[in-house]
């Protein structure tokens, strides 16, 4: 089989991709209310150690994704079972971003249309994306992030005349605790699920450094929710913005310049779909991954419909109500992601250094396989 | 390869019959579209009583526009809505709704109730104008007044957005309401509407504002006044000053049109838990008309007119500061939250009690005035001989 890879180019556009869906279309770190800006800045800071760390481990094994890693290391019992891990939260990934997609769409235009036949038609895109292979998905990205680059700038353009620095103050109004909350909220959602891409995007087509491309692409999308979360609050007030499900198509639809321009709300649908689709579809390709190196497969594409269709479905059952995902996402996910995005990857590191030290032998027995 | 042509041609027809159309489609003709809603208190239950204006649209090639109005009860605002279907037969279209009249009498026991719906539903959007009706029933500003354009509601929205060169209403969406009773330290306003009797048809009257306490309605306040106070919270975009003004012993007045206006609201910290506030008013104003023969263009008369300005709006501003402080003791120009912003620590100590110490917060005004121009005559006019 040839090795599939992509360019550094688009590779940062897959990372940002990927890091805006479904942040923004839920928003981040609304605990911190209207100092969301700090909390976001924190949580990038934070989290640039730890794609250093996921960029590190890719790096000392070139051509390698995370799941060969992993059984490079560990072995093969304790590599599997990190890798049945990484699995599990890759396809859960996948299917919280898809229900929360199809959440939105059910919420804001579609009430009456069953929440399955959004989710469903959401897969087999993503399926028929994933079949295509990471060299398509970076094309596809490139041509998306130039789109929805676009269309953010040209809304935000619109948004200036009805903004009012004063929802920004007091800053630091009600301490740091808040804002801490919001910080660890919006690092482990989204910043450190780059963990996920370590599964995806793995071999550059030139000798680029990974580290660069990952952390280019999460500065943009850094970047973008940073300026989202604060258009958010300076068009509506921290106070209302913290009792929507989705703040920013609430921002944009009160967008009104003069009585030609408004109700463009639609606008931000393209950017919620494109960035939901990317980051969903990543998330399957890194699952079916793992499968095939679970079952030492020769090719993933044999598991992607099954684990697709799979990961539908358990989008639809993974919650009972929207109120259920809010709930999740902003006060328990930050505990569960934890383990998968800080403290197993530092292991594996620890892992891989001493693999690395105690000579090569091991390493190239392995790479025959 | 010709099964496989066929199997994918009858792939894309069966997908696109079936994507291109929509789960639940609903024509123009079978939903009301409604423009604005009145709702009142239901006397016999503690339900609403909820008046809707539905555009009709009538004629084919020259369209007429007009109104409708239906009313329906329910024990909620959501349930009013929905028995209109057993009322007209149709689903209510919420998308062009442009306001929100609410009786006083319901105003005075709180509206927060009847916005949770407006804001909540998916299909209603909540920046629409809350307006405060101060006749009896708020059914009777949708009934009984003769419309100028075909709608109210739309007409009631334009009142309110031309607002910006008259200033003697505020305005207030349901969002910002929200917003502001969630907030510390500041309380709603909202714009009033009247019926007026005028050639002997009843017509709508926007002049003024409601002051609430938290979502409950304590107060008006007219619209004369409603202007010193948008210069208090620093809304002012347009509108007139009236000067008198005397010369030779006779007197003049003088009409000047507000171009800018900026005021700033600054806190000041008096002890650890006593704060003041400093308003620091700055207009840009022009001559638009002079009533009698007073020289206000001159350097002399400008000076003068000047004076009186800013001697006048510093006196007004404080009168109408001081009335609400006195009758009302609600905070509507968010003085409270700018202590907040300034010196957090010293609200933590003032808030519980901030009721209170708004009738007694010490505001000192200051007035800047500036007079631009005088629009195209370079002189009063002079009376000849």
């Amino acid at each position: 089989m040839e090795k599939e890879t992509i360019s550094k180019g688009q590779a940062i556009s897959l990372a940002a991709l990927f890091v805006m869906g479904s942040t923004i279309t839920l928003g981040t770190a609304g605990q911190a209310k209207n100092d969301l800006w700090i909390s976001i800045i924190i949580a990038f800071a934070a989290s640039i150690p730890f794609i250093l760390i996921y960029t590190r481990i890719l790096s000392m094994f070139p051509g390698k994704d995370l799941f060969e890693i992993l059984e490079t290391v560990f072995g093969k019992l304790a590599g599997k079972l990190l890798t049945i891990i990484y699995i599990w939260y890759a396809f859960h990934l996948g299917s919280l971003v898809i229900r929360n997609f199809a959440e939105f769409v059910n919420t804001v235009s579609l009430p009456e249309t069953p929440l399955f036949i959004t989710v469903f038609f959401f897969g087999i895109f993503g399926i028929w994306i994933v079949k295509a292979g990471i060299e398509v998905f970076g094309r596809t990205a490139n041509l998306f992030i130039m789109i929805d680059l676009i269309v953010i700038l040209l809304v935000n353009l619109a948004v200036f005349p009805q903004i009012n620095p004063d929802f920004l103050k007091p800053v630091l109004g009600n301490g740091w605790a808040p804002v801490l909350q919001g910080a660890f909220s919006s690092f482990t959602f989204p910043f450190a699920e780059t963990v996920v891409l370590m599964g995806a995007i793995f071999s550059l087509n030139k000798k680029d450094s990974l580290a660069k491309s990952y952390l280019w692409g999460l500065g943009i999308a850094a970047a973008i929710i940073l300026i989202l979360g604060v258009r958010n609050v300076l068009m509506l007030g921290a106070n209302y913005v913290t009792s929507l499900y989705f703040p920013s198509y609430i921002a944009v639809s009160r967008i009104k310049i003069g009585e030609f321009l408004q109700r463009i709300e639609v606008t931000v649908d393209i950017v919620f779909l494109s960035t939901a689709f990317f980051k969903s579809s990543l998330c399957l390709l890194t699952a079916c991954r793992g499968i095939k190196s679970l079952f030492n497969l020769s090719d993933y594409r044999s598991v992607v419909l099954q684990t697709g269709l799979l990961m539908s479905t358990f989008s639809c059952l993974v919650y009972k109500s929207i109120m259920e995902m809010r709930e999740w996402a902003f006060e328990i996910y930050q505990y569960y992601a934890l383990p998968f995005q800080v403290f197993l990857p530092a292991i594996i590191l620890v892992g891989a250094t001493i693999r690395k030290r105690r000579g090569k032998e091991p390493e190239e027995k392995c790479t025959t396989v | 390869m010709g099964i496989r042509r066929i199997f994918f041609f009858a792939c894309v027809v069966l997908l696109a019959s079936i994507l291109s159309g929509c789960w639940n489609y609903r024509e123009i003709d079978q939903v009301n579209i409604v423009a604005g809603i009145a709702v009142d208190k239901d006397e016999n239950s503690d339900g609403y009583e909820l008046t809707a204006e539905i555009v009709e649209v009538s004629g084919g090639k020259d369209a007429k526009i007009s109104s409708e109005i239906i009313s329906v009860k329910g024990d909620t605002m959501f349930d009013a809505a929905r028995n209109a279907i057993a009322i007209s037969g149709k689903r209510l279209y919420w998308s062009h709704a442009k306001a929100i009249i609410i009786s006083s009498e319901q105003a005075k026991e709180g509206i927060g109730k009847i916005i949770d719906w407006y804001n909540r539903d998916s299909e209603t959007r909540a920046d629409v104008n809350i307006i405060i009706s101060r006749t009896k029933k708020a059914k009777d500003i949708l009934d009984k007044a003769a419309s100028i354009q075909e709608i109210l509601s739309f007409e009631m929205e334009d009142m309110i957005s031309n607002q910006a060169s008259l200033s003697k209403a505020p305005s207030q969406e349901v969002w910002q309401f929200l917003n502001i009773l969630e907030a510390e330290g500041v309380m709603p306003l909202i714009p009033v509407v009247d019926l007026r009797t005028i050639n002997g048809k009843s017509n709508l009257d926007i002049d003024g504002g409601a002051v609430f306490r938290k979502d409950k309605l304590v107060g008006f306040i007219d619209g004369e006044d409603i202007k010193y106070v948008l210069f208090a919270m620093d809304r002012i975009k347009g509108g007139l000053l009236i000067e008198n003004i005397e010369e030779n012993g006779e007197e003049s007045k003088v009409s000047l049109e507000i171009f800018e206006s900026d005021t700033k609201v600054r806190p000041v910290k008096l002890a650890e838990n006593k704060a003041a506030i400093k308003l620091e008013v700055e207009v840009v104003v022009a001559v638009g008309e002079i009533k009698g023969y007073a020289d206000v263009i001159n350097e002399e008369g400008r000076k003068k007119l000047r004076g009186i300005t800013e001697a006048s709006l510093k006196k007004n501003i404080e009168t109408v500061i001081k009335k609400i402080q006195k009758e009302y003791k609600s905070d509507i120009f968010g003085f409270g939250e700018k202590i907040r912003e300034k010196f957090p620590s010293a609200w933590e100590k003032m808030r519980k009690d901030w009721e209170n110490s708004f009738g007694e917060l010490e505001v000192q005004v200051s007035c800047k005035a500036r007079i631009e121009n005088s629009a195209m005559a370079a002189r009063p006019v002079k009376a000849g001989g």
